[in-house]
């Protein structure tokens, strides 16, 4: 149940994040719905899910875009590795400190990525590109995950009482 | 804090860890072939983002249509004068195109090109990355698709196809940082590049580089491609300049270029052959 629950998350938030969430792009930012899930499950179900789900979400990624190979799939791993470690040091249910971690785990996450293209790419440094365009997506990722972690939420007490009522 | 993983779990961490970094190294350069798994990625999602997609682009054209109905009214009046001067324009040209073999070669050619080689794609998803501008098609290999073939809106340049699966193709817009197409200024025929920038990007705006101190180079200057750098054949409109920057040296300068397509609002492509060689 578990297994194929996150299977389907993962299948569905790549289907979500390549057709349907560029259309709300404002300036040609949109949510990373990628991170929102991986942050999401991590801080719910613990380092090992949250690394093994941002390990996949980051692998479509790096293959939706067709690049360079394992970038996205090595920061969404550790990203939800390290969020796990928070999974038994907040209540779950409390939407704000997830909020919270899911907007610095952008910043960081963004930050990263744009320093490695700089290098990869000779690409001119821009603070104000840079604190710029991470915090709008950060902005827009907490603004999303207003949606979304409720869900996961939800999902993950699914799966709890499963657990606890059948055994499964 | 202390991470807390069991041994077993942590050896394969570190595992994984060395086989994404070998696998970012070897895969940092842009490729033409998509691997394995993205050619099985690309034949199980592609049809089920192409049925996703369909409403959205239907909805959005149709909101297009509304919102620009007034604008069409304008515009089908300001076409139909414009319509009727071609017309006469045209019959000059007939006249003078029955005794000038060059121009009906060149009609030729034209026809060609517009009818055997030009395939029009739908655009099914785009990257997840605010910092790379890539969009994916519903055409691939199947459909004629190949490496390198340009892709266009009657608004001008959108990129060139950069990888090709059986059923997809990947378009590099000329947004990215990967993308440089060899261009000139129509008014005065120099020549320029132009290179996506990821500072720009989000504004959806590109530099254009290695305009010279002494060129004259103005804001509203129309930028085509050149046809020199390999790829792009000459002529293909791609923006106007937004702003002209002086270089600190004080002996190039560089600007901002905003192109004709509004990559925020593409439903339709069309791709047509390039020159066949690599962008330089």
């Amino acid at each position: 149940m578990k297994k194929w629950t996150l299977t389907l998350i993962v299948i569905l938030t790549y289907l979500l994040q390549t057709s349907v969430i560029p259309e709300f792009s404002i300036n040609g930012i949109y949510p990373n719905l990628f991170l929102v899930v991986t942050c999401g499950l991590s801080f719910l179900f613990g380092s090992t899910i949250g690394a093994v789900n941002g390990f996949c979400l980051g692998l479509l990624n790096d293959f939706s875009q067709g690049r360079c190979v394992g970038l996205y799939a090595f920061l969404s791993m550790y990203i939800g590795m390290i969020l796990g470690q928070f999974n038994k040091r907040f209540f779950k249910d409390n939407y704000v400190v997830a909020i919270i971690f899911i907007g610095f785990a952008t910043v960081f996450y963004e930050v990263v990525v744009y320093l490695f293209s700089m290098f990869a790419y000779s690409q001119e440094f821009s603070l104000l590109a840079l604190v710029g365009k991470s915090l709008m997506i950060a902005f827009m990722n907490m603004i999303a995950s207003v949606i979304v972690y409720p869900i996961l939420l939800k999902i993950h007490i699914g799966i709890e009482v499963d657990r606890n009522i059948f055994g499964r | 804090m202390k991470f807390k993983l069991p041994k077993s779990k942590k050896a394969l961490v570190v595992i994984v860890t060395i086989v994404l970094l070998i696998s970012i190294s070897f895969t940092i350069q842009p490729k033409e072939n998509p691997n394995f798994f993205e050619r099985g990625l690309y034949f199980v999602f592609t049809p089920i983002q192409t049925v996703v997609r369909w409403p959205i682009n239907k909805v959005k054209s149709s909101i297009t249509f509304f919102s620009e109905m007034k604008y069409y009214a304008e515009e089908n009046e300001r076409l139909t004068e414009e319509n009727s001067t071609l017309k006469e324009q045209i019959r000059k040209l007939e006249a003078a195109g029955a005794e000038n073999e060059e121009l009906r070669d060149l009609l030729n050619l034209r026809k060609k090109y517009e009818t055997e080689h030009a395939i029009v794609a739908e655009i099914i998803s785009y990257d997840a990355s605010a910092w790379f501008k890539v969009m994916s098609i519903n055409k691939g290999r199947n459909d004629g698709v190949n490496e390198n073939m340009i892709v266009l809106t009657p608004k001008g340049l959108v990129g060139k196809v950069t990888q090709v699966s059986d059923t997809s193709a990947k378009v590099t817009t000329i947004l990215d940082v990967n993308n440089v197409v060899s261009a000139r200024i129509t008014k005065t025929g120099d020549l320029v590049t132009t290179k996506g920038d990821m500072n720009l990007s989000e504004k959806g705006l590109l530099r254009l580089n290695y305009v010279m101190s002494d060129t004259l180079l103005n804001a509203d200057d129309v930028i085509e491609t050149s046809g020199m750098g390999g790829i792009y054949p000459k002529g293909i409109f791609i923006g106007t300049i937004k702003e002209v920057i002086q270089d600190s040296t004080l002996t190039r300068k560089y600007a901002l270029l905003e192109p004709g397509v509004d990559f925020n609002k593409l439903n339709e492509v069309l791709l047509i052959n390039g020159l066949g060689g690599e962008e330089s």
